[in-house]
C-alpha cells in the first residue's frame, strides 16, 4: 500500500507564495536601497540649492530679506531651517525655529548632526566675499519618511497579491486536475470484472498513467481471458477419457464372454489412467502458473536428473521397442529447482518415446555448452514441422496423427519450466535432419 | 444396422464399437476426418457417430462435405464440447443429434435407432411387414403375434429386409448391412443366416431370385 504524503496543491501553493515573496521582497529591499540613495542626493541638492539661493538673495544688509513671509512651496520645504553668520562667529540671521549656536561647526560643505534629540542634515556655505557663513539644514527624519513611504508603497501589493495567488493556484491546480479526479471517479465505480480500457480525453501529463493503467487493464483481460479459456480446455480434455472410462465398463458389464469383459476392463483401466495423466498435468501447470515454485534456485546434478527421468520410463521405452540412452558428463551441475528439471526432462523423454517408431532410439545428452548447462533431447520420430513449433507449446494442443494418451499439455508444461529458468524450449531438427530436438538450458550451477 | 463411428481416441472409440456391437448394431470406426469422409462416400452406413474434435479434416468440415454431397445419412455429433454455441453450430451444419461426452451407451444406442428410424419415414420404434413385427430397441420379433427367438445376425439381416420391403437386394448389399470391415465373411454365411430366419419363421419370409438376389414380400402373411 502505497501512503497519502503531502498533496501537489499545498506544494504549489507553498512554493509558489514562498517565491514570489522571497522575489518581490529582494526586488523590495533593492528598489529601497537604490530609492534611499536617491533620496540622499535629492534632498543633499536640494540643501545645497536652498544655500545657495539663499545666499544669492542676502543683500549687503541682510536685514533685507523677507523669510518669515517665503512661500511654503512643498510640504518639505516648510521646515527650511538656516543660519547666516557673520565671519562664522555672530549669528546675523535665522530662522524662527534655528537655535542660536551654530548647526555645525563645519564651515563648508554637507555635515550630519544632532540637535535637540533630532538627527539634522547641515549644508554650510561660505560666501568669502562678504564674510557670510550660510548653513541650511533638514530633518533626517523627512527622508526618512519618505524611505518608509517607498517600502510602505512597495510592500502593501505583495500583502495583497500573496493570498491571491494562493486562492489562484488553489483553483488552477483543482481544475487542472479535474480529469485526475474523473479517471480517478471512473476507476471506483468499476466493476473488478469490467476491464475495458478508461476512455476519454485527458491532459499529457496523465496520460502517460491512462495509458499504463489501460496496458495493466489489458495485461489483466488477457491473462482472465487464458485462466477462462484453460479451466474450459481442461474440462474438455477429462470429458474424453472419462467418456471412454464409462463406455468401456458399460461394455464389460454387457459382456457376453470373459474375453470381452476382460478387453473392456483393461480399456478402463488405461482410460482411468489417462484422465490421471491429464489430471496431474493439470495441476502440476497450475502450480506451475501460480508461482507456486518460487523458492531459492539450488545448484543440482542435470546429469543425474536426466538419469532418473530416463530409469523410471525404460519399461515403456522397452514395451515400445525404443531404445533410451544419456550421453555426457556425469556432475554437470545446473542451477535451478531439481524437481521441476525432472518434469520437464521426463516430459520430453515421455514424449520422444511416445512419438518414436519401434526400433528407433532417444537419446538425452547433458553438456556444458558457454556457461550454460544444456540437456537436448533427441528422438527419430516424425518430428515436429517447423511452422507448428510454437502451436505445440500452446496448452491442449495436439497435431494430427498424434500418438496415444497424450494430455496436450507435456510441452505446455516442459516450456514453462524453462521459461521460469529464463530460457525458453527450443525445438529443432534431430540431429540427421530428422526426427526431434528439444533442448532446455539452465544456468550453470 | 451398420453405423459409422468416427472418434480419434482409441479408448473411446473401442469402447462405442464394442458396445453397439453388443446392442446389435454393426459398427466401423474410423479415427480421422479424411477416412470419415472415404467411408461415408461408400453410403453403406444407416447412421455416423461423429466426433468433432478429429485429426486431419474436423468432425464439422466431414459433415459439411457429406451434405454437401446431399447425402441424408443421420448424423449424431459425439464431443466433449457442451456449450449452446457449439451445439448450434453443429445442428447447423447438418447434424441431427448431439450427445455430450461422457455419457451412456445405452442411450447413444437408443438415439441412433430413433434416427434411423426418423430416417426410414417412421416415428414408430416397432417395424412391421404384414404379420411380422420387429422392435429394433427391444430386439423383438414376433411373427402372426408370437415371439421369436433370433440370433444377432440373424435379426439384422431381418431388420435389413424389413426396412426395404419388396426391394430386391443382392447378396453384396446384404453383407455391407451386416458385417462391419475387417469381420470374415464365410462364404456360405448368408445363406445359412436365411436358411435359419426361413425355418424358424417361414420359408416364404424372404424369397430367392436365383443370380439376382434376396427379397422380402410386402403383403407377409
Amino acid at each position: 500500500m502505497s501512503a497519502v504524503r503531502g498533496s501537489v496543491r499545498g506544494r504549489l501553493i507553498a512554493i509558489l507564495v514562498a517565491g514570489l515573496a522571497l522575489v518581490w521582497i529582494a526586488a523590495a529591499v533593492a528598489t529601497v536601497i537604490k530609492a534611499d540613495h536617491e533620496v540622499e542626493e535629492i534632498f543633499d541638492a536640494q540643501l545645497a540649492q536652498k544655500a545657495a539661493l539663499l545666499a544669492l538673495r542676502l543683500g549687503d544688509d541682510v536685514d533685507e530679506i523677507d523669510t518669515e513671509h517665503a512661500p511654503a512651496l512643498h510640504k518639505y520645504a516648510k521646515r527650511l531651517s538656516f543660519q547666516v553668520w557673520e565671519r562664522g562667529t555672530k549669528l546675523m540671521l535665522h530662522s524662527a525655529d534655528a537655535p542660536d549656536t551654530r548647526f555645525s561647526p563645519r564651515d563648508s560643505g554637507y555635515s550630519t548632526v544632532s540637535i535637540d534629540g533630532h538627527d539634522w542634515r547641515v549644508f554650510s556655505l561660505w560666501d568669502a566675499k562678504r564674510g557670510y557663513l550660510v548653513q541650511v539644514r533638514d530633518a533626517i527624519e523627512e527622508r526618512r519618511d519618505v524611505i518608509v513611504e517607498i517600502t510602505a508603497a512597495l510592500a502593501w501589493p505583495l500583502g495583497v497579491a500573496l493570498p491571491l495567488l494562493a486562492l489562484l493556484v488553489w483553483f488552477a491546480v483543482g481544475r487542472a486536475f479535474a480529469p485526475l479526479a474523473r479517471v480517478t471517479d471512473e476507476i471506483s465505480r468499476r466493476d473488478p470484472k469490467y476491464l475495458a480500457p478508461l476512455e476519454g480525453d485527458v491532459p499529457s501529463e496523465i496520460a502517460p498513467l491512462v495509458a499504463r493503467l489501460n496496458a495493466l487493464l489489458a495485461r489483466v483481460q488477457s491473462s482472465l481471458d487464458g485462466e477462462r479459456r484453460f479451466t474450459s480446455d481442461a474440462a474438455h480434455e477429462l470429458r474424453t477419457p472419462l467418456a471412454a472410462l464409462r463406455a468401456q465398463l458399460q461394455v464389460a458389464q454387457g459382456a457376453t464372454g470373459a474375453g470381452e469383459r476382460e478387453h473392456a476392463l483393461a480399456g478402463a483401466l488405461a482410460a482411468g489412467d489417462r484422465a490421471t495423466r491429464v489430471v496431474e498435468q493439470l495441476l502440476t501447470l497450475a502450480r506451475l502458473e501460480h508461482n507456486a515454485w518460487q523458492e531459492v534456485a539450488q545448484p543440482f546434478d542435470l546429469h543425474r536428473v536426466a538419469a532418473e527421468a530416463i530409469g523410471v520410463r525404460e519399461a515403456q521405452a522397452h514395451a515400445s521397442r525404443v531404445e533410451l540412452s544419456l550421453e555426457g558428463e556425469p556432475g554437470t551441475m545446473a542451477a535451478g529447482h531439481a524437481g521441476l528439471a525432472a518434469i520437464a526432462l521426463g516430459n520430453l523423454v515421455d514424449n520422444a518415446i511416445r512419438y518414436s517408431p519401434p526400433g528407433t532410439a532417444v537419446t538425452v545428452r547433458v553438456a556444458r555448452e558457454g556457461g550454460r548447462a544444456v540437456a537436448r533431447v533427441r528422438d527419430e520420430g516424425p518430428g515436429i514441422p517447423p511452422g507448428k513449433r510454437d502451436e505445440v507449446l500452446r496448452r491442449f494442443t495436439r497435431l494430427e496423427g498424434s500418438a496415444e494418451g497424450g494430455s496436450g499439455l507435456g510441452l505446455s508444461i516442459v516450456a514453462r519450466i524453462a521459461d521460469l529458468h529464463g530460457e525458453p524450449l527450443a525445438l529443432g531438427d534431430g540431429p540427421a535432419g530428422r526426427g526431434l530436438e528439444a533442448t532446455l538450458r539452465f544456468p550453470a550451477g | 444396422m451398420r453405423v459409422l463411428v468416427v472418434e480419434d481416441d482409441a479408448l473411446l472409440g473401442d469402447a462405442i464399437q464394442a458396445g453397439l456391437k453388443q446392442k446389435g448394431f454393426v459398427a466401423d470406426w474410423v479415427r480421422d476426418g479424411a477416412a470419415a469422409d472415404l467411408a461415408l462416400e461408400t453410403g453403406t452406413h444407416a447412421a455416423v457417430v461423429l466426433d468433432i474434435g478429429l485429426p486431419r479434416r474436423s468432425g464439422l468440415e466431414v459433415l459439411a462435405r457429406l451434405r454437401g454431397r446431399k447425402d441424408p445419412v443421420p448424423v449424431l455429433i459425439l464431443t466433449a464440447r457442451d456449450t449452446v454455441g457449439d451445439r448450434i453450430a453443429g445442428l447447423d451444419a447438418g447434424a441431427d443429434d448431439y450427445l455430450v461426452k461422457p455419457f451412456d451407451l445405452g442411450e447413444l444406442a437408443a438415439r441412433l435407432r430413433a434416427l434411423t428410424r426418423r430416417a426410414g419415414g417412421s416415428a414408430a420404434a416397432a417395424i412391421a411387414v404384414g404379420a411380422l413385427s420387429l422392435d429394433p430397441a427391444t430386439h423383438e420379433v414376433t411373427w402372426r403375434g408370437e415371439a421369436m427367438a433370433l440370433s444377432r445376425k440373424e435379426f439384422s439381416l431381418l431388420h435389413a429386409f424389413m426396412l426395404n420391403p419388396g426391394k430386391v437386394m443382392t447378396r453384396g448389399e446384404l453383407e455391407d448391412k451386416l458385417y462391419g470391415w475387417g469381420e470374415e465373411i464365410e462364404s456360405n454365411a448368408m445363406e445359412v443366416h436365411l436358411h435359419h430366419l426361413r425355418r424358424k419363421i417361414f420359408p416364404g419370409v424372404v424369397r430367392t431370385l436365383r443370380g439376382v438376389g434376396y427379397v422380402m414380400p410386402r403383403d407377409l402373411a
